[in-house]
């Protein structure tokens, strides 16, 4: 199994002048100090608007840095909010990060699930997943087929280009899809994409269903791409430290914090979005009221295994409950709710050397195989 | 007077398999050898789909980079396209932020609206609304990066009030040149 590391960056408050400054350079330390412990990956989110929550709303700039400061380490969007830039543009800089990076870049993918972002971009909910169905299926034809052209509900490129450059990744970089809710489980399995679940709260048996729909679904992938991204990753939200207690008593109001703001956030979606049947999954998180979350929920994170807190056994114990669930990767997700930067360095060095060369030595069912692109006729289908 | 480079980032044929590679390894070379001469600055253009012309078409990821193997010399978008289907001007103000937080403050905000059919039409901008839209954008990115929130209610885009982050460092906010076709000022060392 892989493990890597995602961030958010965010920086709660109170603010010094120049968190902003502050909370950037601290990731890059922290990855750089992972790329020599030699995980696997690091991703980054694409967040806009809010603060404290994220800063990562340039995540192509930042990915782009971070390869030139790193030698093995693969670099992941997680994810590209398609809806919200031009399909080429995109293509383009996947490319151009591909080529700075020598061919260390994961495509990730999404759609965007709160609403400060959707209607500051004026993007209606019931839009999201057909532009990001429109995208996901033009953007590797951008990267086989030149000249190129598409006739989309949303984008509509004709007369034919050449986009360029190409990545160098061949076929093309891996192509992900963040997934949340059971359906679109499926729509990752149909296009042949891995999987990044962002399932922070759902019951473990539930997120093994979800993975069961992928798995399944993926035998009969049309993928949109020229190979089938078979994996399936999960995120680990925690801290590693040399105390389990004190470890504890750091991280347990930075994920309470977490959890509350992030409620707040998706939940406006599901309230908007009367509409939309895509975003119903986030009406139990609407329902939510943020007081209610507490110390028992954080018990309920900690005892169903849905967080690693404490020493180097907590990670190696949740992430081997990720891979019997078929996990092909984990990602700890170290940097929320104020915890310090020192902190998360030691719990990188921990997860570095104690726990990735046992996670290392698992086996997994999922890979990436080559195959066809599937035809499609219509391009906003889905 | 300061010296600067200034690429489109080209490569006539004949082409070989690993040439746009190349072209980025080596102009990269060549702005790290720039920054240890002490140049001013590096200006690069953003075009898409002119094959030969210019592969610089995603300037913000190369100065990423390039803003990590260099620590002098500054970086100019020579220029960002701003007709919002290239580029939405939320996203514009918060590269360039990300850039200058990473290169300690050394970007510089170049802006234009395109002048090719190839462009326009690929990103279906209609050629007569480009300076509007150019000039709607220009004029609402500084105040994205100075104004705590910022809302908009426009010709091209309209948005409600909204933080947009991060800020850059460069205080009141980097430098601002502007390039089109008709309007060009205050800078000696832009082409084109």
């Amino acid at each position: 199994m892989k493990a890597g590391l995602i961030y958010e960056i965010e920086s709660v408050k109170p603010h010094a002048a120049d968190h902003e400054y502050r909370v950037f350079w601290e990731t890059m330390a922290q990855i750089e100090l992972a790329d020599r412990l030699g995980f696997d990956s690091v991703w980054t989110v694409e967040h806009h608007f809010l603060n404290e929550f994220s800063y990562c709303s340039a995540p192509e700039v930042f990915l782009a840095c971070v390869t030139q400061r790193t030698k093995q380490i693969r670099v992941g969007h997680g994810v590209v909010v398609l809806p919200f830039s031009h399909p080429v543009r995109v293509a383009e800089r996947i490319a151009v990060l591909d080529i700075m990076s020598n061919g260390r870049v994961e495509f990730g993918t999404g759609r965007a699930t709160t609403m400060d972002e959707l209607l500051g971009f004026g993007v209606r909910p019931e839009d999201t997943r057909p532009r990001w169905a429109e995208a996901i299926e033009a953007i590797p034809r951008m990267w086989r087929e030149d000249p190129f052209s598409m006739h989309g509900k949303y984008w509509t490129v004709d007369p034919p280009v050449s986009v360029i450059p190409k990545p160098i990744q061949k076929p093309h970089p891996p192509i992900w899809v963040a997934a949340t809710n059971p359906q679109t489980f499926g729509l990752a399995a149909e296009r042949g994409l891995g999987v990044l679940c962002f399932t922070l709260g759902v019951e473990l048996k539930d997120v093994a269903e979800r993975i069961q729909i992928y798995r399944d679904g993926i035998r009969h992938a049309r993928p949109v791409g020229q190979t089938i991204n078979n994996q399936v990753s999960m995120n680990i939200m925690g801290l590693i430290g040399d105390d389990p207690r004190e470890t504890e008593d750091i991280a347990r109001e930075a994920v309470l914090w977490y959890v509350r703001r992030g409620f707040e956030l998706v939940s406006s979606v599901a309230q908007a979005a009367h509409t939309d049947e895509s975003y119903k999954y986030l009406t139990t998180a609407a329902k939510f009221d943020p007081a209610q979350i507490t110390r028992d929920y954080y018990h309920f994170l900690k005892d169903g295994d849905l967080i690693a807190v404490g020493g180097a056994d907590q990670a190696l114990r949740v992430a081997r409950r990720y891979h019997e669930l078929g996990a092909d990767q984990v990602l700890f997700f170290l940097q929320y709710g104020g915890i310090p930067h020192d902190r998360i360095m030691r719990s990188i060095n921990i997860i570095g050397e104690k726990v990735l060369p046992e996670i290392r030595s698992w086996k997994t069912m999922g890979g990436i195989i080559a195959a066809e692109p599937a035809a499609r006729t219509d391009a906003a289908h889905g | 007077m300061e010296f600067a480079l200034q690429y489109e980032l080209q490569r006539s044929r004949p082409h070989y398999p690993g040439f746009m590679y190349d072209i980025y390894q080596q102009a990269t070379e060549q702005v790290k050898l720039a920054d240890r001469l002490g140049y001013h600055s590096v200006w690069t253009v953003e075009h898409h789909f002119l094959s030969e012309w210019s592969y610089s078409s995603a300037p913000e990821v190369w100065y990423g980079a390039l803003s990590q193997v260099t620590s002098r010399i500054r970086l100019g978008h020579g220029i960002c396209l701003l007709p919002i289907p290239f580029n939405h001007p939320v996203r514009v103000a918060e590269r360039i932020a990300v850039l200058d937080i990473m290169s300690n403050g050394r970007v510089e905000f170049g802006s234009g609206r395109s002048i090719t059919e190839q462009e326009l039409g690929g990103f279906q901008v209609n050629p007569e609304d480009s300076r509007a839209m150019w000039e709607e954008a220009v004029a609402a990115i500084p105040k994205m990066w100075m104004q705590e929130t910022f809302s908009h209610d426009g010709k091209f885009f309209k948005m409600p009030e909204r933080e947009v982050l991060p800020k850059p460092i460069q205080k009141p906010h980097p430098p601002e040149s502007a390039h089109s076709a008709s309007e060009f000022r205050s800078r000696a060392f832009s082409t084109t």
